[in-house]
C-alpha cells in the first residue's frame, strides 16, 4: 500500500463526472453520495442506500442507469419472493410440449432428460439475467428489507461469487459484474452479514438547498419564488406528526400541480393551495391535521423560506 | 473541511487507519480487519484531496447502518480533527457510561442510538454468548454496568426478531395440503413424462403475527422500558402488521417512530413528542381509547394484543377488567407481561396477580419481562401465538 501524499484526487475527479452525469440524467446528487457510486465502482461491491420512503433511492439506481447509458434490471422485492422469481425458472409447458412430441415422434427417449433441460427452457429471471449481461448493467435489489431472511441469505451468496448454480445445467458464472444497488425502506432489520458485503450510504431528506436544486431540475417551469415556496412549505410539514412524510416525489408532484394549475405565489392563491394537498398528502388522518390553522401556520413558514 | 488528509495519514496510513479501526471498534462499531483494509485500499485509490471526501469515504465503507452513520462525523472528528489522529482509542470511549435516571425520556431517545452516546459517553461492545447468559437472569433493574446494557440490549432485539423466523419455520413444515401444487406437481413428475404419479401438496401460507402492543411508559416502568422499547421497537421493525402504542395516563401510537430508520429524525421526533413520558397511570382508560379509536383497524379474530405493564393503576380496578374482556371479544389472544411479576411488587409473585387478579382469568397468558430470560418466554409464547 502506497503512502497516500501528493497524489491527485482520482476518485475525486471520478465523483465530480458522476455527480455531472446523474445530474443530466435529472438527479441532483451531492458529493457525498457521487463519492460513494465511485467507490461502488472501485471496489466492485455493492452498494446498500437506507432511508426513509421518498427521499430517492430508487431514482438512484434509475438516473446511474440512464447516465451510463446501461441496462437497468431491477428486483421488487416482496415477502415470499422465492429463487422461482427472482433467479430461473424452467418453462415446464415447454418442456411438457417437447416431452410429447418427442415421443409422438417416436424418438428415443434417452437423451430426453437431456433435451429438455437445455437453456432454450430455461425462463431467466432478475438476478439471473443480470449476471448474464456481456455488458455490466445496474441491478437494483428494491426494498430488500421486505424480502425474508432466507432470500437475503441466498442473495449473499449470489452478491459475493456472482455465480448462479442451477443443478440440471451447473454453475452459471457472471460475464460481468453488475453493479448492484440495494434500496431498503428499514422495515425490517438486515443481516448483519448482507450490510459487510455491502459499502452503505443513508439518505435522507434533501436540504432546502438541495430540494430546491431538484425542482429546477427537474420542473424547470416552476418559478423561483414558487419553487422556494413549495419547498420552505414541504420541509416545515415533514416537521409535524404525520403518519406519511412526503418525500421527493410528493414534493414534485406537487409543485407540477400547483404550476399547471398557474399558481406562482403559494400566498397569493391560499385559498386554493388546499385542493391541491392530494399531491401531497397520502392518508385521510394525516389530511385531517391539516386545518386551516396550520395551513395559515405552514403558509407563513413557506413565506420566510422563500425569502431566505 | 479543506485540510489534506495526507499529512494526518503519515508516516504510515495504515497504522494510523488501524486506529481509527479500533477506535470506532471500542464505540461499538462493527469493523473487522476487512473493512479496515478496504477502508485503506479505497483511500489509496482517491489520493484525497480533502479531509471531508476522506470522512465520506471511510464512512460509506465502516458504517453499517443509520445509527452508525448519525454517530460517524462526531467520533471522525474527534480522532481526526480535534486530536489530529493521535487520541488514545480510550480517552474518547473510555469516559464513564452511566444509565441516565432521566426517566421515560432518556429511554425513548436512547433508541435513537445516538442521545445515549452523547449523553452518558459511547458505550463499549463487549460480552458474547457467556456474557449474555450471565446476564440472561439478571433483573433489568440491576444490569448497569453499560456493557452489560448494551450487550442485553442487543439481545432483547435479536429475541424479538428470532419470533418471525420460528413461525416461519412452522409454516414450512407443513407439507401436507388438500390442494394441490400445480407447478411443483409437473415439475417433480417430469422423469415420468409429465404423467402425475406423484401429487405435491400445497398448504395456505400462514399469515404474519397482527400484533398490537401496548408498553406502558410510566415512571414506574423506566428503568425496565430500557430494555423493553428496544423489544418492542425490534418487534414492529419485524412484524409489519404490527403496531405499537405508548401509555401512562393516555395513549400515544408510537408505531411509526419505532419504524423511523434516521436516527436524527427520531431523536428530533421524540423531543417535539415530550407528552409521550409523563406522569402516573391510567391503564383502563388508555386500553380503552384503544379499542374505541383504534380497535376498528386493528382488532380482527388473527390479532394478538400484548399489554407490557406492571400493573400500577390510579383507577378502578374493575375498569380494567371491563376494558380486557371487551378486547378479549374482539382478538385472538390478550396477553400481559408483567415486569414485577418477578418481584414482590404489584402483581408481583402474587399468586392472585395483585391489583391484576381480576383481569388475569380473561388472560391467555401472563407472565414476566422483567429478564432476558422472561423475554425468551414471551417470545415462545409469540411464536406460537
Amino acid at each position: 500500500m502506497t503512502v497516500i501524499e501528493g497524489r491527485t484526487g482520482m476518485t475525486g475527479d471520478r465523483a465530480e463526472e458522476i455527480q455531472g452525469m446523474l445530474s443530466r440524467a435529472g438527479y441532483v446528487a451531492d458529493r457525498p453520495l457521487a463519492l460513494a457510486l465511485t467507490l461502488q465502482e472501485i471496489l466492485d461491491r455493492p452498494l446498500l442506500l437506507e432511508g426513509d420512503a421518498g427521499v430517492g433511492k430508487t431514482a438512484v439506481a434509475q438516473a446511474l442507469a440512464d447516465g451510463l447509458n446501461c441496462r437497468l434490471i431491477r428486483l421488487q422485492c416482496y415477502e415470499g419472493l422465492d429463487t422461482n422469481t427472482a433467479v430461473y425458472e424452467w418453462n415446464y409447458q415447454h418442456q411438457l410440449m417437447t416431452i410429447r412430441l418427442q415421443e409422438s415422434a417416436g424418438r428415443p427417449t434417452d437423451r430426453l432428460e437431456q433435451d429438455i433441460f437445455a437453456e432454450r427452457f430455461l425462463l431467466r429471471r432478475p438476478l439471473l439475467e443480470a449476471i448474464s449481461q456481456p455488458e455490466p448493467p445496474i441491478l437494483l435489489i428494491d426494498e430488500i428489507d421486505r424480502a425474508d431472511e432466507e432470500f437475503e441469505a441466498f442473495l449473499l451468496e449470489v452478491l459475493s461469487d456472482y455465480q448462479i448454480t442451477i443443478p440440471e445445467l451447473g454453475s452459471v458464472k457472471a460475464r460481468s459484474i453488475p453493479r448492484v444497488v440495494l434500496t431498503s425502506n428499514g422495515m425490517r432489520d438486515l443481516s448483519d452479514a448482507l450490510r459487510r458485503r455491502c459499502l452503505y450510504f443513508f439518505l435522507d431528506y434533501p436540504s432546502p438547498q438541495r430540494e430546491r436544486e431538484i425542482i429546477e431540475a427537474r420542473l424547470p417551469g416552476v418559478g423561483r419564488r414558487l419553487a422556494g415556496q413549495v419547498v420552505a412549505f414541504v420541509q416545515t410539514l415533514r416537521g409535524m406528526e404525520l403518519r406519511k412524510v412526503p418525500g421527493i416525489a410528493e414534493t414534485l408532484d406537487w409543485a407540477a400541480a400547483l404550476a399547471g394549475m398557474g399558481i406562482d405565489d403559494l400566498l397569493a392563491a391560499r385559498e386554493r393551495v388546499p385542493d391541491t394537498f392530494v399531491c401531497l398528502i397520502k392518508t385521510q388522518e394525516d389530511r385531517h391535521r391539516l386545518g386551516a390553522e396550520t395551513v395559515d401556520r405552514l403558509l407563513e413558514a413557506a413565506r420566510a423560506g422563500a425569502e431566505v | 473541511m479543506s485540510e489534506a488528509t495526507g499529512p494526518l495519514l503519515a508516516p504510515n496510513p495504515a497504522e494510523r487507519l488501524l486506529a481509527f479501526s479500533d477506535f470506532l471498534r471500542r464505540n461499538g462499531y462493527r469493523i473487522s480487519l476487512h473493512e479496515s483494509l478496504t477502508g485503506l485500499r479505497a483511500l489509496d485509490a482517491c489520493g484525497l484531496p480533502s479531509l471531508a471526501d476522506a470522512k465520506t469515504v471511510l464512512k460509506v465503507v465502516m458504517c453499517r447502518g443509520a445509527d452508525d452513520w448519525s454517530r460517524f462525523e462526531a467520533l471522525f472528528h474527534a480522532f481526526w480533527t480535534v486530536s489530529g489522529g493521535t487520541v488514545e482509542t480510550d480517552a474518547v470511549s473510555g469516559k464513564k457510561t452511566t444509565q441516565k435516571r432521566g426517566g421515560a425520556r432518556g429511554t425513548l431517545i436512547g433508541l435513537a442510538g445516538e442521545s445515549t452516546e452523547r449523553e452518558d459517553g459511547p458505550w463499549r461492545e463487549g460480552g458474547g454468548a457467556g456474557r449474555n447468559k450471565s446476564i440472561g437472569r439478571t433483573d433489568f433493574r440491576f444490569l448497569t454496568d453499560p456493557r452489560d446494557m448494551r450487550s442485553a440490549m442487543l439481545v432483547a432485539e435479536t429475541i424479538a426478531r428470532r419470533i418471525r423466523r420460528r413461525r416461519q419455520r412452522r409454516q414450512r413444515a407443513v407439507r401436507r395440503a388438500q390442494r394441490i401444487h400445480i407447478r411443483r406437481t409437473i415439475r417433480r413428475n417430469l422423469a415420468y413424462g409429465g404423467e402425475p404419479f406423484v401429487l405435491i401438496g400445497r398448504e395456505p401460507r400462514e399469515k404474519p403475527l397482527r400484533l398490537v402492543v401496548v408498553l406502558d411508559v410510566s415512571h414506574s416502568m423506566t428503568r425496565y422500558n430500557v430494555f423493553l422499547a428496544r423489544f418492542v421497537r425490534a418487534l414492529a421493525l419485524t412484524f409489519r402488521n404490527a403496531e405499537a402504542f405508548a401509555f401512562h395516563v393516555d395513549l400515544n401510537r408510537i408505531t411509526e417512530l419505532f419504524r423511523i430508520t434516521s436516527p436524527e429524525e427520531l431523536r428530533r421526533r421524540l423531543e417535539r413528542r415530550a407528552n409521550l413520558w409523563f406522569g402516573g397511570t391510567r391503564i383502563a382508560a388508555s386500553l380503552r381509547e384503544l379499542a374505541d379509536r383504534h380497535g376498528h383497524k386493528l382488532f380482527r379474530r388473527d390479532t394478538v394484543v400484548l399489554v407490557i405493564s406492571d400493573g400500577y393503576d390510579t383507577e378502578n380496578a374493575q375498569d380494567l377488567e371491563k376494558v380486557v374482556a371487551g378486547i378479549r371479544s374482539r382478538v385472538r389472544r390478550v396477553i400481559w407481561a408483567d415486569p414485577m411479576r418477578g418481584f414482590g411488587g404489584p402483581g408481583g409473585d402474587q399468586e392472585d396477580g395483585g391489583p391484576l387478579a381480576g383481569v388475569l382469568p380473561i388472560l391467555d397468558w401472563w407472565g414476566p419481562a422483567d429478564t432476558l430470560q422472561s423475554l425468551e418466554a414471551l417470545a415462545d409464547y409469540l411464536a406460537r401465538a
